[in-house]
């Protein structure tokens, strides 16, 4: 005969083992599900799973990486891999990031080659262990001399000017953009979009240095492509209006949308084909929605109701 | 030591009224859940499955939402056709088909033939491009229409959405809206997706009956974009022509991601329903419950004795459990039979037209493992209650 006490004892037993059954069984999947989102990096071919879709918004430029971080960071970096021998390792999964050339000389050519003096990250990808990939990476998933890279990685070493970086995740955008696109320095003598529409003369080919904010769409960027809308400081955006809380305050939503069309720029980065390229421009040097910035291009295209920039330079002022 | 397996089943034929109680609630438990996992499952399916795979639609900037809110000018889709390269085309025909989408109130038969009260049907305006891009369409009777005829098509779900018999709109017969009587000359099939609730009719007819002089949009089918060639396009591409040209007032989406987006518009609608279910499986279980806590206080002095023999009390509990859990399994299977046979397909109206009830191998799965949950949940309180008396105590029980 079981007393009362022990009675209680056993249902709480039966009720203890029952949750942690359940719990097992929930761990367990849990697990599995994680292991699933984070295959484990064994060969060249597995860097393929690294790759991320979305180019990221946080990246720094390398001077800014070598200068403000330290041995063990996370941090992503975006560089290109120059045009040079030692770009890839050649029996290792390594390779070679530098600096926009803009950047670092201030010169304008689109294939940097680094110098002894040249400020370089080296990318290693390894295995679970530690070691790095055998195998050469150079033509492997988008990678190749030229190529523009957002890698975010720890921190291995640091000297100098150069560091190491064991990559976690790698963005290659399928176009790079032109070294020189984003300035470092203020460009001046800009004419607001509203001012320079309103004026009107606005020709196809003219060469025009024009100041906006990015917007005058709910999604003025388009994914994959050097492409989004530029608006002019002559309408509001929706939250510069007394107690609007609108959720998207640069698609203007609360402007006609003639208003908005009349002060509205596209901007595109285009290739030597005149095709945009494919890469995204939301992200980078933290442009986004009502971002502030000034732009100078050649006019591709002005019928009287669309205005489209081929841009050659941008700086973000905010 | 365990109690036999067969002492549970045995125990089952005791009370066949009790059994017959026990299977049949759980039988219409697990029926209404496999009604609601059908009406969800069969909603989301037919809206995500709806639109091709590289199908493009230009809409009117701002009605992301609502196709029959959108306007576009009919001169876009020859822009679209000269402007975005890798449009897919045959024969030199490109995959372009401009549409008007509206919601219309329709009757059955000649304009006041019947007294039925009008209901309200998504009718497609089209040219014979829609063949082409919307390639889940297949005429299984009769023709297309023809332009300047009053002539339609129906889609295999439209008896449904007007709460009329098959017979009644098969080739030959009338409909009417726009106070006009229209032949119906075809009946189209496009498996599970909303399109088969619709009515299509020659766009300048339906443009015409509308009085309007816009379409809704445009959708085009993409080659997909090769690397090595350069041919084809993504929709990145179409986006960016988008931006290039602000004057159209359009904005780009994946057909299948505009459908996709009416899926999450009735997530309330299916949250009702999951809700609904719910509550009727905790008034089963509550009633299982109830049914249980009987069947089992009859029982004390038998758990007593068991007890005594030796067996400990979590074996007769996971006795118990197998009784329970047998009778209820028993009901779910009976309704998941029930609901193959009987639910799955069975056509259901809704705004955006009609579509069927899914009931496949996870919503059976579903129905299968709330009967087997009534079983357990349902024993394991009686269980434990008859299981407190100390056993002279549930010796001396009556």
């Amino acid at each position: 005969m079981l007393h009362r006490s022990s009675r209680s004892s056993l249902a709480v037993q039966f009720l203890a083992r029952f949750v942690v059954a359940g719990l097992s069984v929930v761990s367990l999947t849990c697990g599995a599900a994680q292991g699933h989102a984070t295959p484990a990096i064994k060969s060249v071919g597995d860097v393929k799973s690294m790759l991320v879709a979305t180019l990221p918004a946080d990246a720094k430029e390398i001077g800014d990486a070598l200068v403000a971080t330290k041995i063990g960071d996370t941090i992503t970096v975006r560089g290109y891999i120059p045009n040079n021998e030692d770009a890839f390792h050649a029996d290792s999964a390594q390779f070679t990031l530098t600096p926009p050339v803009s950047s670092q000389a201030s010169t304008d050519k689109p294939s940097p080659t680094p110098s002894t003096t040249m400020r370089t990250v080296t990318v290693r990808i390894a295995n679970a262990k530690g070691e790095t990939l055998k195998g050469p990476l150079n033509g492997q998933h988008g990678l190749k001399k030229g190529s523009e890279a957002f890698v975010t990685g720890i921190i291995e070493t640091m000297v100098e000017n150069r560091m190491t970086l064991r990559a976690t995740a790698m963005h290659i955008p399928r176009s790079p953009l032109p070294p020189s696109l984003f300035s470092l320095a203020k460009i001046e003598n800009a004419t607001d979009i509203t001012e320079a529409r309103k004026a009107g003369g606005i020709k196809v080919g003219d060469e025009v240095v024009l100041r906006g904010r990015i917007g005058g769409a709910k999604a003025p960027f388009v994914a994959g492509r050097a492409i989004f809308t530029l608006i002019g400081r002559g309408l509001k955006a929706c939250n510069e209006n007394p107690d609007d809380h609108c959720a998207m305050p640069w698609d203007y939503c609360c402007e006609t949308r003639e208003a908005i069309l009349a002060n509205t720029v596209t901007v595109q980065v285009t290739d030597e084909k005149a095709q945009v390229l494919r890469t995204d421009m939301k992200g980078r040097q933290g442009l986004k929605e009502l971002s502030e910035i000034v732009v100078v291009g050649k006019v591709a295209v002005a019928d009287g109701k669309a205005v489209v920039v081929n841009a050659t330079k941008m700086y973000v002022t905010r | 030591m365990l109690l036999p397996f067969d002492y549970a089943v045995r125990n089952l034929g005791r009370s066949p009224a009790r059994l017959l109680l026990s299977v049949g609630g759980s039988m219409l438990v697990v029926l209404l859940i496999l009604v609601a996992g059908g009406f969800v499952k069969g909603m989301s399916l037919s809206l995500q499955t709806t639109g091709g795979e590289n199908n493009i639609v230009l809409l009117g900037a701002g009605s992301e939402e609502s196709v029959e809110r959108s306007e576009v000018e009919a001169s876009t889709p020859g822009v679209v056709g000269a402007s975005i390269q890798g449009v897919r085309a045959a024969a030199g025909v490109s995959f372009i088909s401009p549409e008007v989408h509206v919601m219309l109130p329709v009757v059955v038969g000649e304009p006041g033939e019947r007294a039925d009260p009008p209901r309200q049907v998504m009718m497609r305006g089209v040219t014979h491009a829609a063949a082409l891009v919307h390639d889940t369409v297949s005429l299984v009777e009769g023709r297309w229409p023809r332009p300047g005829s009053d002539e339609v098509m129906v889609g295999r779900m439209v008896p449904t959405v007007l709460g009329v018999t098959e017979e009644a709109l098969t080739v030959g017969e009338k409909m009417s809206f726009d106070g006009r009587s229209w032949t119906i000359v075809g009946r189209f099939a496009s498996p599970g997706t909303v399109v088969e609730g619709e009515v299509w009719l020659p766009l300048p007819d339906l443009m015409a009956a509308t009085k309007r002089e816009t379409i809704s949009c445009v959708v085009f089918t993409i080659a997909p974009y090769d690397d090595a060639t350069g041919e084809g396009a993504e929709f990145a591409d179409v986006d960016a022509f988008t931006k290039t040209r602000p004057d159209l007032e359009l904005v780009a989406m994946r057909e299948r991601d505009y459908y996709g987006k009416l899926a999450s518009f009735f997530a309330p609608i299916k949250i009702v329903a999951w809700v609904t279910a719910g509550l009727i499986a905790l008034g089963g279980l509550c009633g299982g419950l109830n049914t249980m806590y009987a069947a089992f206080a009859s029982r004390i002095r038998e758990l007593g004795t068991l007890q005594s023999l030796g067996f400990r009390r979590i074996a007769i509990v996971w006795s118990m459990v197998q009784e329970s859990t047998l009778a209820t399994a028993t009901g779910g299977l009976i309704a998941i039979v029930i609901g193959v046979l009987f639910l799955d397909g069975l056509a259901v109206r809704f705004s955006m037209g009609a579509f069927g009830l899914v009931i496949d191998e996870q919503v059976a799965l579903l129905g299968l493992l709330c009967g087997v949950a009534l079983g357990v949940l349902g024993a394991l309180p009686p269980a434990m209650r008859c299981l407190g008396p100390s056993i002279p105590l549930a010796l001396k029980a009556v």
